[in-house]
């Protein structure tokens, strides 16, 4: 299972982690916002049957970490 | 009469007349000159920008929709403005040289109805200044940084309105009354190095064709009707260096000027329009950069708290109205009339005053908007490496390798980058009062005198500085925008 975050502005480089398997589907990964504003969180992975899987979802950072 | 215009009238061959040694002139350089002064140079280098709107409108319509991910928003956000702030600041109005909007132009002219004139009206940068206010409000209205697929569009909008304005008028309207690109880069040039100049000024004045400005049987003259033995300024002029292959003495020179010329110089013509144009660019900036911290965001929930705006779009014209039209109009109606108080007996009507002291707002602006596109440019730069690498692998093509490399990014180092920042602001201050300082202190009035006048102007300019720089000194967003209206 993989983490790619993007800004949704353009020049930003995208933050990319692996996410560790901690329990049955449950994954934890570090992950440093780089800097404030808006990021599409991309999650990946594949799974037991070879099927692979993406999600998206969008998070506003606010200044000051978050 | 001198031996240039003798030589001249009996009409020799060009490569004939005497002409004493020039300046250092690029278009007399060994390989460089010779590209810019052939007849299909500049088609060169629009070709090559041809081929990157193409790839921003391909990529945009076509590619992944996440804006650092696609061709189309990194090489239009990131790159384009890094580009142009540089070669102004380095070279001159390079952009508009290599303009691909402008490619049309010759079909445009063929299909010409009426080749009537632009509207007398609207001879100005109205136009520009509102396209100007537009450009920038939808930028934030519709979110143009974070969509490829509008991106796209804007260039396509580029093209459609360039074609069309040619087609319809026998002038190039689009780029010296229309443009907003064009606004911006032409008002930046006047701080350029470089400026286009006769060689030698007696040929121009025994020329009977003018064919820098008419043209000639195979090359068009100035499509921004600039006159080369009158041109004293960078204003309106795109680089397209139409003149100098147009002309068939050779007497065209694209040469580096003393800094500051031009912004220091009296030419500078007293019209509200272009008063109204540099101000307005400088407060354009700072907008800008306000776009992009916190505090935008906590006065667009107020505003949709306290006011009820709801909308998106109304609260950004408010936004906008105010930072960019009336700050602006109220600092050069507002400033000139201060001037005209404080001056005392030699006061100037204010139109006067607008004229003389508007320029000073270049450097200032150039400084604000230096910082901003060199901030994106240098965390940035190398982003399209990989956006390359990414793009060609999506079409089969291994140029690049197998994987990109979405670390790649940044130019300078982020320590270095504040800095630079704060460096670029104070130095567009103090080289705004040097300007300021050079156009009060001139004959006729005593020094107290031209300090009185000028100091409305150097306090807005001190206060422009302070608030910039406490907008970089707070830490750069990039948009923080899909909770606002709903915390």
């Amino acid at each position: 299972m993989s983490l790619r975050g993007d800004m949704t502005h353009a020049g930003m480089a995208p933050v990319l982690e692996d996410a560790e398997e901690v329990g049955e589907g449950l994954y934890r990964a570090s992950f440093e916002w780089t800097m404030a504003g808006d990021w599409v969180i991309t999650v990946s992975g594949k799974l037991d049957d070879g099927r692979t899987i993406r999600r998206e979802f969008q998070v506003s950072v606010p200044s000051g970490g978050g | 009469m001198d031996q240039t215009a003798r030589i001249a009238r009996r009409g020799s061959r060009p490569e004939e007349i005497y002409r004493p040694p020039a300046n250092l002139d690029l278009l007399h350089l060994p390989v460089l000159g010779r590209l810019l002064r052939w007849r299909w140079g500049r088609l060169v280098f629009q070709l090559f920008f041809l081929a990157v709107a193409a790839l921003v409108i391909y990529d945009g319509l076509t590619g992944p929709q996440l804006a650092p991910e696609n061709s189309a928003t990194v090489l239009a956000w990131v790159h384009y403005r890094g580009f142009i702030i540089l070669a102004l600041l380095l070279a001159g109005n390079l952009f508009c040289f290599g303009c691909p909007f402008t490619l049309p132009r010759t079909l445009a002219r063929r299909l010409s109805l009426s080749g009537g004139r632009w509207p007398r009206p609207l001879r100005n940068k109205w136009v520009s200044i509102a396209g100007l206010f537009l450009i920038f409000w939808l930028y934030e209205w519709l979110d143009l940084w974070a969509s490829p697929w509008l991106t796209a569009w804007v260039a396509i909008g580029y093209f459609v309105g360039s074609f069309v304005l040619e087609a319809l008028f026998a002038e190039s309207p689009f780029c010296k009354y229309v443009c907003p690109l064009g606004a911006f880069n032409f008002v930046y040039s006047t701080a350029s190095p470089l400026q286009i100049r006769p060689r030698e000024a007696g040929v121009c004045k025994t020329c009977v064709g003018k064919e820098c400005i008419n043209g000639s049987a195979s090359v068009p003259g100035c499509g921004t009707e600039l006159f080369v033995p009158t041109i004293q300024s960078n204003m309106d002029c795109t680089f397209c260096l139409d003149c100098a292959r147009a002309c068939p003495y050779d007497n065209v020179a694209l040469s580096p000027r003393a800094p500051l010329e031009e912004l220091t110089h009296d030419h500078w013509p007293a019209r509200w329009d272009l008063a109204f144009l540099v101000v307005g660019l400088t407060f354009f900036g700072i907008a800008n950069a306000f776009g992009m911290v916190s505090p935008v965001y906590a006065l667009h929930t107020w505003m949709a708290e306290a006011l009820g705006l709801k909308s998106d779009a109304v609260r950004l014209l408010l936004i906008f109205g105010t930072l960019n039209i009336a700050v602006p109009a109220l600092v050069v109606f507002g400033g000139a009339r201060l001037s005209q108080v404080l001056s005392g007996r030699s006061s100037r009507p204010p139109l006067q005053l607008a004229g003389r002291y508007a320029p000073a707002f270049v450097p200032m602006g150039f400084g604000i908007w230096l910082a901003h596109y060199g901030f994106h440019f240098s965390i940035a730069g190398l982003a399209i490496v990989p956006v390359m690498q990414s793009f060609l692998l999506d079409h089969g093509i291994l140029w690049l390798g197998l994987h990109p490399d979405w670390g790649m990014s940044r130019v300078l180092p982020q320590e270095w980058i504040f800095p630079l920042q704060v460096g670029a602001v104070l130095a567009g201050f103090f080289v705004a009062l040097y300007v300021l300082l050079r156009r009060a202190i001139r004959p006729g009035t005593t020094p107290a005198e031209g300090f009185r006048e000028m100091l409305p102007w150097a306090l807005v300019l001190l206060v422009i500085t302070i608030v910039s720089l406490s907008i970089f000194n707070l830490p750069m967003e990039m948009r923080g925008t899909f909770n606002i209206g709903a915390r």
